[in-house]
């Protein structure tokens, strides 16, 4: 970011998540960080890209892989305080994932595509990325 | 007391499904308080977070969230240390049959 950019800071961090759920632990790392930002009042906003998307699934049953209900926290997030959660657009699309069918109904998403991604990135003070 | 089932270093049980009131009553005097209704009423909160959530609360949001069901009396930590002395939220948890609150730094 430069320092003439006039681009106000609305989030102190930004969470990228850009793998599907359950094959590695880098969704539920994720997901404690945006928690534990949440918990200490930092403005936390949530993306979600390429195969991140498959985190959103909703009936997501981990119980047999032995694995924390990451449905169940992202469910929590807005308990935490955390209420961005944004989606691009195109990887939906691209996975034929259509948002009334497969994603999660009690998450209030944004879906935003390329240009309105940077403006998120460019509102936000420390990105970070899973 | 009734034998404890097992628990890893800081006392909190290994198998969730291992927890019964009878249980919460023996973790409780372990760290000598005697459950009321009032520690009863904090118990069943965190443990329908639990359900609903997978989560067990840190201190912060363990008093968001007795604020919202229990009311403004209650939403507060001095209320809550004067139940579960220490760390309210760690001592609740433990009782409740739960892992001990994530971010709870």
């Amino acid at each position: 970011m430069t320092a003439d950019a006039p681009t106000t800071i609305d989030y102190d961090l930004l969470i990228v998540l850009q793998h599907a759920p359950y094959s590695s632990a880098q969704a539920n790392e994720a997901l404690d960080l945006a928690l534990a930002g949440g918990t200490f009042d930092q403005r936390v906003a949530l993306l979600f890209i390429e195969d991140g998307v498959y985190q959103l699934m909703s009936e997501q049953a981990p119980d047999a892989a032995q694995q924390k209900n990451l449905e169940k926290m992202l469910n929590a997030l807005s308990f935490y305080g955390v209420n961005t959660l944004a989606v691009e657009s195109h990887s939906l699309f691209e996975r034929d994932l259509h948002p009334e069918k497969h994603i999660n109904p009690k998450l209030n998403l944004e879906l935003l595509n390329a240009k309105s991604i940077q403006a998120l990135y460019d509102r936000s003070k420390t990105v970070i990325r899973f | 007391m009734s034998e404890l089932p097992a628990c890893d270093a800081q006392g909190h049980l290994l198998n969730l499904e291992d927890w019964n009131p009878a249980i919460a009553e023996a973790i409780a005097a372990a760290e000598n308080i005697e459950l009321s209704s009032a520690h009863w009423e904090v118990i069943t909160l965190l443990r329908e977070f639990y359900q609903e959530f997978g989560l067990s609360p840190a201190m912060r949001i363990l008093v968001k969230r007795c604020k919202e069901k229990l009311g403004e009396d209650k939403g507060n930590s001095m209320y809550l240390l004067s139940l579960f002395p220490g760390s309210p939220a760690r001592i609740a948890s433990k009782i409740a049959g739960l892992p001990k609150p994530t971010n709870c730094l």
